[in-house]
């Protein structure tokens, strides 16, 4: 059986600026088969034959449709590990958490926000969650450190919200750490500690809708990374003014390796860490 | 702060051996104005060993010309005189600084691999950005630091102890030095090159790496160049020294040294410059291979 919807063009156009208009994800002809591929399942679940059915269908929702959410589900890439790519990890690990330590130290302790935009099931949240921790030691309790991870896809969030993952998944953490912050569950699942769980708060959030996201206010550190792939140059400057606005003076922003603001934000300054770059307010 | 410093790093640099004459010819060669190749070439046939590194350097991967280089002035004429002096007084330099059995040194291939990749970062940074500065990068990147390992033939405890210090503190190897020694390696190393009489470029390079507005107006761009890619060196995991922290490039006073005399820069995407520098690593490695024979 084929895997994939042969997409017509006018299919594809149709399709796309729907995508485009309700997400602000845009899918260029190099990524046209990716989405021929996760279009096939949702047009044989809803029974809607061919996109323009299925775009009626669509339509005739409000904006938290459960086949909207489906669809953001199926578009959406949710690759990610726990300690993912050592050189950000690093550069984060030894600069960025012990400067926003200090900077937010008063009396001995303090408050952190740190919002993971897209942040999938939710590895990314809690691999900061877990440096705060390393960094505060036994101070951890004095400080009130708040990891807000959203994304636009429910099914990632509910996975994020039980704390619970493979094996595989923590396969770039040391032992050490994960003996540390993990309970082994059963086979291949472990569930993260409950203060660490504690420190994550997941929630649904569509980056290109200013509303949602405005309330993620006096951000510390905001880890936006292989996401504005997705997004054409408009919704990218749109999204990242956003961003500008949401971190503190002196807050940091990362995207993911091989991105940069070049062409679409000035608003930053550059950071250069050791192989890896970040933005500041 | 280490009582009488200054007068042991003097005495140790008056009985190092001096620079080979041969070397001291194709210095003041350099700091001529117009060199023909023909007497260049007669100074290094003159010497057997430069000979033999000349056309080592000539057939080395690092040209990867397709064919084999057999004379000297073909190799001066196929390489330039200046990058080819560079090289050469590099390798005299290099020489005088060879340790002697049995003593402990800092890592001196972590050392020169960061020389190495700041002259060659410099130039294609020159390049790509059509900045004005051309001639001698490779040299006064290969030199700028020499002044560390001054220090630590001196006194190889306390330099262990200030790269150490850069380690656990996460800090800058000048800041380190200021703590234990309260010298740096800048001055050290630009007495040494005055001393052997190297050109005027380079003992700023080495005396004003880190103080770039402190330059001449005649070398300051040189300078800040060498500055800039001694920082991206280090960014790019070719640092010396334990030193992690992150840095507003565009923000430093070498950036804008060089954006004063070259605007354009202020325009261009300095992040992906830096990400496409991965290319950089085969040339370092090639170069290495040249300089330590």
């Amino acid at each position: 059986m084929d895997r994939s919807y042969k997409l017509a063009d006018d299919e594809f156009n149709s399709l796309r600026e729907y995508i485009y208009k309700r997400s602000g994800i845009f899918f260029t002809e190099k990524n046209r088969f990716q989405l021929e591929i996760k279009i096939k399942e949702r047009l044989s679940d809803t029974g809607c034959g061919n996109i323009f059915n299925y775009i009626n269908y669509l339509g005739s929702f409000n904006n938290s449709s459960d086949e909207l959410n489906n669809l953001f589900n199926a578009i959406t890439v949710n690759e990610t590990s726990f300690f993912r790519d050592r050189k950000f990890i690093s550069a984060v690990e030894k600069n960025v958490i012990p400067e926003i330590i200090k900077t937010n130290k008063v009396l001995g302790f303090g408050q952190v926000r740190v919002w993971s935009a897209a942040s999938s099931s939710g590895e990314e949240a809690y691999t900061i969650a877990i440096m705060f921790a390393e960094h505060l030691k036994s101070e951890l309790s004095k400080w009130t450190v708040r990891i807000i991870a959203t994304d636009i896809n429910e099914d990632v969030l509910k996975s994020c919200r039980t704390g619970i993952y493979s094996g595989y998944s923590m396969r770039n953490m040391s032992p050490d750490i994960r003996q540390r912050y993990f309970r082994h569950i059963d086979s291949d699942r472990y569930e993260i500690r409950d203060d660490i769980k504690a420190m994550v708060i997941p929630e649904k959030c569509n980056l290109m809708d200013y509303e949602s996201c405005r309330k993620y206010k006096g951000i510390d550190l905001l880890l936006i990374r292989n996401v504005l792939i997705y997004f054409d140059a408009e919704s990218k400057q749109k999204v990242l003014k956003t961003c500008f606005e949401n971190l503190k003076a002196g807050g940091y922003m990362f995207l993911g390796h091989a991105e940069t603001l070049f062409g679409f934000n000035n608003d930053f300054k550059l950071v250069h860490f050791v192989n890896a770059i970040g933005y500041k307010k | 702060m280490i009582e009488n410093f200054k007068d042991r790093i003097l005495s140790l640099i008056e009985y190092l051996p001096p620079i080979p004459g041969v070397i001291n010819d194709l210095i003041k060669l350099l700091e001529s104005e117009n060199c023909d190749v023909r007497e260049i070439s007669r100074i290094i046939e003159q010497d057997p060993s430069l000979s033999v590194n000349v056309l080592r350097i000539a057939n080395s991967a690092f040209y990867g010309l397709p064919y084999k280089v057999s004379s000297i002035q073909y190799a001066v004429n196929l390489i330039g005189f200046r990058e080819l002096a560079s090289l050469c007084i590099f390798c005299g330099v290099g020489s005088a600084f060879n340790p002697p059995a049995g003593i402990d040194t800092i890592d001196l291939k972590m050392f020169w691999k960061h020389s190495i990749a700041t002259g060659i970062i410099a130039k294609i940074f020159c390049r790509e950005f059509d900045i004005g500065v051309r001639e001698n990068l490779y040299l006064a990147g290969l030199v700028h630091d020499i002044g560390k390992i001054v220090i630590d033939r001196s006194d190889h405890d306390i330099y262990s102890g200030v790269i150490r210090l850069t380690y656990d503190d996460n800090i800058s190897v000048t800041e380190a030095e200021d703590k234990i020694i309260g010298e740096s390696h800048s001055s050290i190393g630009s007495w040494l090159l005055e001393k052997w009489k190297l050109p005027r470029m380079f003992i700023e390079t080495a005396a004003y790496h880190h103080l770039v507005r402190d330059a001449s107006e005649e070398y300051r761009e040189l300078v800040a160049v060498i500055s800039l890619a001694d920082q991206i060196a280090r960014l790019k995991g070719f640092g010396f020294g334990g030193d992690m922290r992150g840095i507003i490039l565009t923000g430093t006073p070498a950036f804008e040294i060089v954006r004063d005399k070259n605007p354009h820069i202020g325009d261009l995407d300095m992040a992906r410059f830096v990400m496409d520098l991965d290319r950089a690593d085969n040339e370092i490695f090639e170069m290495e291979k040249i300089i330590n024979g």
